[in-house]
């Protein structure tokens, strides 16, 4: 891997690195404390607890007004070139991704809510869209400048494996806006020059799935979890069970209990492996509680398993060893 | 009692499989508008396992 030679330098310069770290950050300090975004912070806390977009009114004027988003964002990034003059390895202190034909700054985050920079480059070529997704958020995006050709995807109707989906074309240009829900989503299609979004979304509460569709026939594609914490503990199950920690079983049953159905068979699954008896014991249960949306699953399982080690019966007999 | 030990890639999935959250499918992989976080856990065998 080659490491620049400044990079090298600063990478044993605590000082210096301090010293870039801290420019940047006052940069954005002294941002949040200008005219236009004072109070943004609260109302976007306030936002993503589920209050109405027009109960924020420093959020309404922001995302309906093009010269005032405008104007509050390039104080904003006037202020990180700025300081980037003084500090050219300073480090812009946003969650930000970075891939070929378009970036994003995510300003501010509170809870499920964000307001982010979105950015689309019209000269990276781009491959036709093949796949649209839908996510448990809303919000909408206004753009701050350029324009671009949209797809404006609109989920009709949605079984198990498709969807029924009905687009139509939009253009879109600096100053006006895309609102999206669950159940409406876009795709730029094609990007004049540059396409700069002021992006306010949030999360649902307990986010569902986000769904990937084909666009030619609405075939589901993928499906993943709109939960970040739920795939956190997820992968923490994983560890576990890869780790073998037998100790964990008694808190891998009680997880089966709670949250999303995926997450709750992953967690049996993981007890099952780590703690036979444990495993099965929660295992039981689900498939006992004809109430239990995992209970057809958990009792086609429980018999598959008694078919194969016909000792398991006898589990439920005894007393839970937990 | 003697109980089996089970093999965890013998148990199935449900049959709608779920991902964890910013997986996507190889068609579908590409700039879009989800903004991906990246979870990275780092265990150490001293003090047990952490997360960043």
């Amino acid at each position: 891997m080659h490491v620049a030679a400044e990079l090298e330098t600063l990478r044993g310069n605590w000082p210096a690195q301090r010293r870039a770290d801290g420019r940047m950050e006052q940069a954005v300090r002294t941002w949040w404390a200008g005219s236009g975004v004072a109070g943004l912070k609260d109302e976007l806390a306030r936002y993503a607890e589920g209050r109405e977009l027009n109960e924020c009114p420093g959020l309404t004027r922001l995302t309906a007004d093009g010269d005032r988003a405008r104007s509050v964002c390039a104080a904003l990034i006037e202020a990180l070139c700025a300081a980037l003059r003084e500090e050219p390895l300073g480090q812009v202190p946003f969650r930000h991704q970075a891939s070929e034909g378009g970036a994003m700054l995510q300003i501010s985050q509170s809870g499920g809510a964000a307001l982010t920079l979105v950015a689309y480059d019209g000269l990276s070529p781009r491959a036709p869209a093949e796949a649209i997704a839908f996510s448990d958020s809303e919000g909408c995006e206004l753009v701050l400048a350029g324009a671009a050709e949209l797809r404006v995807a609109d989920l009709v109707a949605e079984t198990a494996r498709a969807a029924r989906i009905d687009y139509e074309p939009r253009h879109i240009a600096a100053g006006e806006r895309f609102d999206f829900t669950p159940h409406k989503a876009r795709i730029v299609e094609r990007v004049h020059g540059s396409l700069v979004l002021l992006r306010l979304a949030r999360t649902a509460k307990q986010p569902g799935p986000s769904r990937s569709f084909r666009m030619a026939d609405g075939a589901l594609l993928h499906r993943a979890s709109g939960d970040r914490g739920e795939s956190h503990r997820e992968l923490a199950m994983a560890l576990l069970g890869r780790m073998r920690r037998g100790d964990a079983a008694p808190l891998l049953a009680e997880l089966s209990r709670e949250g999303s159905e995926h997450f709750r068979w992953q967690a049996l699954r993981e007890c099952l492996a780590l703690d036979t008896a444990q495993g099965f014991a929660a295992l039981a249960r689900i498939a006992a509680d004809a109430t239990d949306p995992l209970g057809g699953p958990a009792a086609a399982l429980r018999a598959q398993l008694i078919a194969r080690y016909p000792q398991l019966e006898r589990i439920e007999a005894e007393p839970c060893p937990a | 009692m003697s109980l089996p030990a089970i093999d965890l890639a013998s148990l199935p999935g449900l049959e709608a499989g779920t991902g964890l959250y910013g997986s996507q499918s190889a068609v579908a992989c590409g700039m879009d508008d989800r903004l991906i976080i990246i979870m990275v856990y780092v265990y150490d065998a001293n003090i047990g396992p952490s997360t960043h």
